[in-house]
């Protein structure tokens, strides 16, 4: 399948690069420079655009998925109350829906282990809220704090918020990700994923 | 019964007050009797705190009387930063530097547009897997910590970055994607738990090499699959007949192993510009089996090749061993008569023979036991020796022929980075190394006693030095190093730590004024220049 990557580049990003590729999927991703462009291709992706170019619409097309990797950045947006740049989320979904891709995957940036209060600040839900709207087969994940560690394969699905200070191996993300791509079961989904001891596999197919 | 419990207070407090007077009457009269030390004759008992207080000086005056600064080799802090890369993967430091600022010393030139993490060309496609420490709370008494698993960035050098030891000369070249590797530390001087830790950890950690020392390959350094250059001294050791010979059917058994990457002949070295000796009674069967000797015999190496006395002989010898191995071969020095060097680049250039490679080691160099004499007046320190090897071969046009690598107390970054500006392609160490497997400088590298179990091969000791808690460490302490080397980099302003140069480096003096490190051999001309005119004048006269 190929697979549009925004994100690509961040911790989880460069993890979901190498797993598509491990699993025979061709990954396209936007790069801040060519030199990081350089990097992103040698971790697996099949076309990398620099963010320069403005040209990832062009990548875009024949793309069948999206994953959308958003971070929490505290200089996005039109101003500093807003942590997550739903505009460039906008802009990116009405690309997809010019390019008819209908499959979207997205890890919020609000994490499972904020208090509710914390989660809504900086409109860090908005964008999830903007793709369910707009008529994707979506998968929206939520993940707690996500880590350097090794990727264990296996997961927890939870139902609610809290377990504070339990963290995710960024790899772990990741594989959530990807494996979300054909799963059914995560079709037009909002989960919440930490660290646990349930295969990634099983933990999808029981949504 | 009833005699026993009248009189045993008295005999118990009796015997506790009498027999340590008695004790110390008897000391008193042998102090005082003895002919050996003055200050027990004169002072007898009481001159003993002076041998107390001696012996164990060192450690106070390590923990609790000497500053941060004070001490060598290495000071407490240096000590510190390298146990902290290896323990916690961390460098960082709060509340500014300890470096004493008003002495003179190596500067690296900041760029006023540093390059930006995302322009830096290193290579972090591949995450290791290595296991640090996290510091949950620390009291005064206690400190509460947890080991745990991390992925974290190796710090490689991209692909065309990488440095090529012997390109276009032989059939194996050695390619090396990182600028930090060990430097040559024979089994035997260092104990199996310790080689094999040093090798696991190289071998996370890749992008690196190991020196084998002239003590030959063990099963120890082969443990940890790290990349090996092997080192020839003089000994011959482990390529050498019965007779003490050369011999070229275990040279070339040795060349077809597939983790032995290139050979390294040693001329000499920093801390011992003397041959090797080898005590008997440290000539196990299995050390005699790696060395090609006789187990329980004394072995004596010669501090020269006897065979190998010119340098046409040398890279006669140089070449053959390529031809032969098909690896890379270099040659380990110690850099003093400048005017010999120069001879030596003249012939590589007339000839275009010579080593692929070329180990300055610093005069400040060594691990492990030598002679006072030898370690501390023989052989120039590495910031003097490293320019004017480079110098010289750039002079003759040779330079790309030959890699350079640079050792000397490089145990740091910035020292690191110093080292590649001034020219060296590569950087060796070695005593970083054995700090980082648990060595506490106690200094005893030479008695087999060592107390961490580093430097000895005393199973007792080695007990507690434990494989696979160390062996993360190593691998910590060398990527926080190719870490630290590409901040520096980018701080300079180019991309990789390949490229920094003599123009990234400034050196201020003690009053306070810059100057560029410019032409070491220049300077020493001028030196001649001046002198031959000054005695021209006095001619005239």
């Amino acid at each position: 399948m190929k697979v549009f990557v925004f994100g690509g580049g961040g911790d989880v990003g460069e993890y979901v690069l190498k797993r598509l590729a491990a699993e025979n999927h061709e990954a396209f991703t936007i790069a801040e420079t060519e030199n990081r462009a350089e990097e992103l291709r040698m971790i697996g992706a099949i076309h990398v655009s620099v963010a320069k170019d403005n040209r990832f619409v062009e990548v875009m097309e024949g793309c069948e998925a999206i994953i959308y990797i958003a971070g929490a950045n505290p200089t996005a947006g039109e101003n500093k109350n807003v942590l997550v740049d739903k505009d460039a989320v906008a802009h990116a979904m009405a690309k997809a829906r010019e390019q008819q891709i209908e499959r979207v995957i997205y890890l919020s940036p609000a994490r499972v282990d904020e208090s509710a209060e914390s989660q809504e600040t900086g409109g860090k839900k908005i964008p999830e809220q903007l793709i369910k709207l707009d008529g994707f087969t979506y998968t929206v994940i939520h993940s707690s704090r996500g880590v350097h560690k090794p990727g264990q394969n296996t997961i927890n699905i939870v139902s609610s918020n809290g377990e504070k200070g339990k963290e995710i191996a960024f790899e772990d993300v990741a594989a959530v990700l990807v494996e979300s791509l054909a799963n059914k079961a995560t079709y037009n989904k909002t989960f919440k994923v930490v660290s646990g001891t349930t295969p990634i596999k099983k933990a999808l197919k029981n949504i | 019964m009833g005699k026993i419990t009248k009189y045993l207070p008295s005999a118990i407090l009796g015997s506790t007050v009498a027999a340590p007077l008695a004790y110390i009457a008897y000391i008193y009269q042998k102090d005082n009797h003895q002919k050996q030390h003055a200050i027990l004759r004169n002072f007898p008992l009481l001159g003993r705190v002076r041998y107390m207080t001696e012996h164990i000086g060192p450690e106070l005056r390590q923990y609790l009387f000497s500053g941060d600064n004070e001490g060598l080799p290495f000071s407490r802090i240096q000590y510190q930063n390298i146990v902290k890369a290896g323990k916690y993967n961390e460098r960082l430091i709060g509340f500014g530097s300890n470096r004493n600022f008003a002495e003179d010393g190596f500067y690296i030139r900041n760029s006023l547009f540093p390059k930006l993490r995302t322009e830096l060309k290193v290579d972090n496609s591949e995450k290791v897997k290595t296991v640090k420490y996290v510091v949950d709370n620390e009291g005064l008494m206690s400190r509460k910590e947890h080991r745990e698993e991390v992925l974290t960035d190796p710090y490689y050098l991209r692909d065309e970055d990488a440095v090529v030891l012997g390109e276009g000369y032989c059939r194996e070249p050695f390619r090396i994607k990182g600028q930090v590797g060990m430097s040559a530390m024979s089994y035997g001087a260092l104990g199996e738990n310790a080689i094999t830790a040093l090798s696991k950890g190289l071998g996370v950690a890749g992008g690196t090499w190991m020196n084998t020392g002239e003590g030959g390959i063990s099963d120890h350094h082969l443990a940890g699959g790290a990349d090996l250059i092997m080192q020839i001294g003089p000994g011959l050791f482990g390529v050498r007949t019965a007779g003490g010979e050369f011999s070229w059917e275990a040279f070339k058994e040795k060349s077809e192993m597939e983790q032995v990457k290139a050979f390294e002949i040693k001329l000499a070295q920093g801390a011992k510009t003397r041959g090797g000796h080898l005590e008997g009674n440290k000539v196990t069967e299995e050390i005699a089996r790696i060395r090609l000797i006789e187990p329980g015999k004394t072995v004596n190496s010669p501090n020269r090749f006897t065979e190998y006395d010119s340098f046409d002989k040398l890279f006669d010898f140089i070449e053959e061993l390529r031809e032969v191995g098909g690896k890379p071969v270099g040659m380990k020095i110690v850099v003093g008569d400048v005017e010999g060097l120069e001879e030596m680049v003249q012939i590589m250039k007339e000839s275009g023979k010579g080593p692929d490679f070329i180990t300055i080691d610093g005069g400040e160099g060594g691990t492990g036991a030598t002679y006072q004499e030898l370690s501390d007046s023989v052989g120039l320190p590495i910031m003097t020796a490293l320019p004017i090897v480079d110098e010289l071969l750039r002079q003759y046009e040779v330079r790309d022929r030959v890699k350079l690598i640079a050792s000397g107390k490089l145990i740091t970054p910035d020292k690191i980075a110093i080292a590649l500006s001034m020219g060296a392609d590569l950087v060796n160490i070695a005593r970083g190394f054995m700090i980082s497997v648990g060595c506490i400088m106690a200094e005893v590298c030479h008695t087999n006693t060592c107390p961490v179990g580093v430097a000895t091969t005393d199973p007792d000791l080695q007990d507690g030095l434990v494989v696979g808690e160390k062996m993360y460490r190593v691998a910590n302490y060398v990527m926080s190093l190719r870490a630290g080397l590409f901040n520096i980099a980018a701080a300079a302003g180019v991309e990789s730590p390949t490229m920094l140069e003599r123009k990234h480096l400034t050196h201020k003096d003690i009053q306070g004024r810059i100057s560029s490190v410019g032409s070491m051999i220049h300077k020493i001309e001028q030196e001649e220049k001046k002198e031959k005119d000054v005695e021209n004048l006095t001619v005239k006269k």
